[in-house]
């Protein structure tokens, strides 16, 4: 086996059945498109050294993504009962979505004065004490390598436990493959300010110093790059286009949008009118127990039920639902991975 | 550069399929298990899993018998469940905290003048000094990089709970197939344990924060807390993690109507962690319902409240139960709209707060515990 760079790539050569192939220079493991060998392209180093690069394995078709997409849009408020049968796929693409994997790791010390009271003469002083890991982060966490990102995917979107592989060259034929063009520094700096301000959040709040003074001890990390794949999935129904994205590894879906059947804007519109009116009345009768002031209670059950009609105007207002996938709503209001 | 590294099999030199999750690879010509990760051998434990058959039975009772899926067992199918050995650390963390600070407590009094009675709110600042005692908790942590999933997250809570015999994986027979299934860690137990420890003081602040507020409402008498300034310090930390651990989880999809959805089962004790269930029209009539009930009740309160409580905590009192009309009302009706319905039969050790839970925090901490709480306490009693 033989690596040797060529045209910013690397071209190797495979020991054990001699084909030669191509892979990106970020790329650490890569396995033989025509024997299936895989091979590390650098002495492997100890396992939190190593600077790793790998891919997710696809184990959803396109097919399937449409299927998936499909069957998701149909359990949707609202969408058309004939919904399946009246969508035609009308494309499909496989985006390979490069995102760092980092570990924070952040202590916060807190160095200051704390006050002594001298033995026998009972005179207050005040000694330089430290306090040590007064604040603490630590995590694993993942940030898209790309801006701006080619299809709608969560910022904060984390992987499942399984489905790493290495790099295979015929993956780049497969989808589209994006190379990062993030600076990896950067986006760990953005990545840590929130770590770091809840590191420092936390030594003030344990320290009571006198003329503290917090100090932060970084030792966050780059661990490397997997490439994700998403399906990104348009399809069309009573002649309008619509838009999903299904995650390839696991089925996922992190958006989609979908028709909203004409009858169901109606009671849609007709669900929100009740809901203004049903909590209007009800404020109203709440009010009107414990005094004469009915009509401003009234009003604020009506403006206290705002937040419920907006969600059922703005579907039916506009046709079109949208369903995101929030990583921090799983359980609640989206599926679970 | 150096000379690469390929990956075949010790005995018959064939090429390994290899992935960076790869412990053992079994051979495909010859059935040779290859050790990739040399120290596994005697690191790793493993808790066996129950057939197939067994965890298919169970999905099919679940559908039977759930009180909600039972309806529509006619148009349900089960489909092929697929098997995951996720790999653990558990760390056993030890720690207490030191705190102080200023907490104001809010409370009412029926005042009588003549034959008038009133409702008046006062507030009183109370300091506060305390200790918790070193505490001992467990927490899981999954040894692979930036895993996000609910499912992951709760196997590993059910684990502590219902543990079961965990064996060397040396020990273990491989088939092919399972050994494909089985993740390797991604990280030391070194990096694990810093990981527990900033959970378990996370954890010990929130408790301090709890204790200050309870301790300040019984030196007034009764009353809701709110905490203006604090210190809190987490002491004396020591944190030891378990040997790698790998926990079966069986991931179960069911089709109905055309919409998938999953059951996650544990595979030793056959446990339904989480099931995903088809949100049904009743459902979304009773989010509705609620959603309506919320708000009126609430926001209409929020009138009484300004006009008939004297003193100076009249308007957040109206402001609070106003918000909380308006909180709960959209919490509802997201309910109503959302695709899937989720019931778990476990809450996740060491987890961030989630749905109802988070919402109720944010209202209680506008209008004070002790009313929000019995509400809400109320509201999830009843799903």
């Amino acid at each position: 086996m033989s690596v040797e760079e060529a045209g910013g790539r690397y071209r190797v050569k495979c020991s054990f059945c001699g084909a030669a192939f191509y892979v990106p220079k970020h790329v650490k493991y890569a396995t033989c498109p025509y024997c299936g060998t895989t091979v590390a392209l650098e002495t492997r180093k100890s396992l939190e050294e190593t600077r790793q690069h790998y891919m997710f394995r696809v184990y959803v078709s396109g097919n399937k993504a449409y299927d998936v997409a499909m069957g998701f849009a149909s359990a949707q408020w609202g969408a058309p009962s004939d919904l399946r049968e009246r969508s035609s796929l009308t494309g499909m693409r496989l985006h390979y979505i490069p995102l760092y994997i980092y570990e924070i790791n952040i202590t916060a010390d807190c160095k200051g004065f704390k006050k002594s009271i001298m033995p026998l003469i009972y005179v207050e002083r005040y000694l330089p004490y430290v306090m040590k890991k007064a604040g603490e982060e630590a995590a694993q966490v993942s940030a898209p390598a790309i801006a701006p990102l080619p299809i709608p995917v969560p910022p904060t979107y984390g992987f499942p436990a399984r489905g790493r592989e290495y790099f295979r060259p015929s993956k780049l034929k497969q989808g589209r493959y994006y190379q990062p063009n993030l600076d990896p520094d950067k986006v760990l700096e953005r990545l840590k300010r929130g770590y770091r301000e809840r590191a420092m959040e936390e030594a003030a709040e344990a320290c009571n110093l006198v003329h503290a003074e917090i100090t932060i001890e970084d030792k966050s990390r780059l661990i490397g790059l997997a490439h994700y794949p998403f399906w990104e999935i348009t399809y069309s129904y009573g002649g309008e286009t619509y838009r999903a994205v299904v995650d390839a590894a696991d089925s996922t879906v992190v958006y989609l949008e979908y028709p909203i059947a004409a009858r169901s804007r109606l009671i849609g519109l007709a669900g929100a009118a009740g809901l203004l009116l049903g909590s209007a009345v009800l404020g109203g009768i709440i009010t009107a127990i414990a005094g004469p002031h009915l009509l401003a209670g009234a009003a604020a059950g009506f403006a206290a039920s705002l937040p419920g009609a907006y969600q059922l105007l703005t579907r039916s207002g506009t046709g079109r639902g949208v369903y995101r996938f929030r990583p921090e709503e799983e359980g609640v209001f989206a599926s679970v991975r | 550069m150096a000379e690469p590294q390929a990956y075949r099999c010790g005995r018959c030199g064939a090429p390994l399929e290899v992935t960076p999750e790869t412990i053992v690879a079994v051979c495909s010509y010859c059935g040779y298990p290859n050790w990739l990760v040399e120290e596994a051998k005697e690191n790793i434990m493993i808790v066996p899993s129950l057939p197939e058959k067994d965890i298919m039975g169970v999905a099919r009772k679940r559908i039977e018998t759930d009180p909600d899926l039972r309806k529509l067992a006619a148009e349900i199918t089960l489909g092929k469940p697929q098997l995951i050995y996720i790999p653990f650390y558990f760390v056993k963390t030890q720690g207490g905290a030191v705190y102080e600070g200023k907490v104001e407590v809010t409370y009412t009094v029926t005042e009588r003048r003549g034959n008038q009675t009133r409702i008046v709110r006062k507030r009183r600042v109370v300091d506060v000094k305390g200790e918790i005692k070193p505490v001992t908790r467990t927490y899981p942590i999954v040894a692979r990089r930036a895993v996000s999933g609910m499912s992951v997250r709760v196997i590993g809570s059910h684990y502590l709970r219902k543990p079961s015999g965990a064996k060397l994986l040396e020990q273990h027979r491989w088939t092919r197939s399972e050994a494909t299934r089985v993740l390797s860690a991604e990280f030391t137990r070194a990096t694990a344990e810093l990981m527990a420890i900033d959970k378990h003081c996370n954890y010990l602040r929130e408790m301090a924060v709890r204790e200050m507020k309870s301790r300040a409402v019984a030196m007034v008498g009764h009353g809701s807390a709110k905490v203006l300034s604090r210190h809190i310090r987490c002491t004396a930390r020591k944190a030891e993690a378990s040997d790698l651990t790998l926990l079966p989880l069986w991931i179960t999809p069911y089709y109905y109507r055309g919409t998938t959805y999953r059951f996650y089962i544990a595979g030793w004790d056959k446990a339904v962690l989480l099931a995903e269930e088809p949100m049904t029209a009743a459902h979304r009539i009773k989010y509705y319902a609620l959603a309506a009930a919320s708000s009126g009740v609430l926001g209409g309160a929020a009138v009484p409240a300004l006009l008939y409580l004297e003193g100076r905590g009249a308007f957040g009192a109206a402001a609070a139960l106003f918000m909380g009309g308006f909180l709960l009302n959209y919490y509802f009706a997201r309910k109503m709209l959302s695709p899937v319905r989720v019931e778990s039969s476990e809450a996740p050790v060491g987890g961030e707060g989630e749905g109802l839970g988070s919402v109720a925090e944010k209202v209680s901490g506008l209008l004070g515990e002790d009313v929000v709480g019995g509400l809400l306490g109320e509201i999830s009693g009843g799903r």
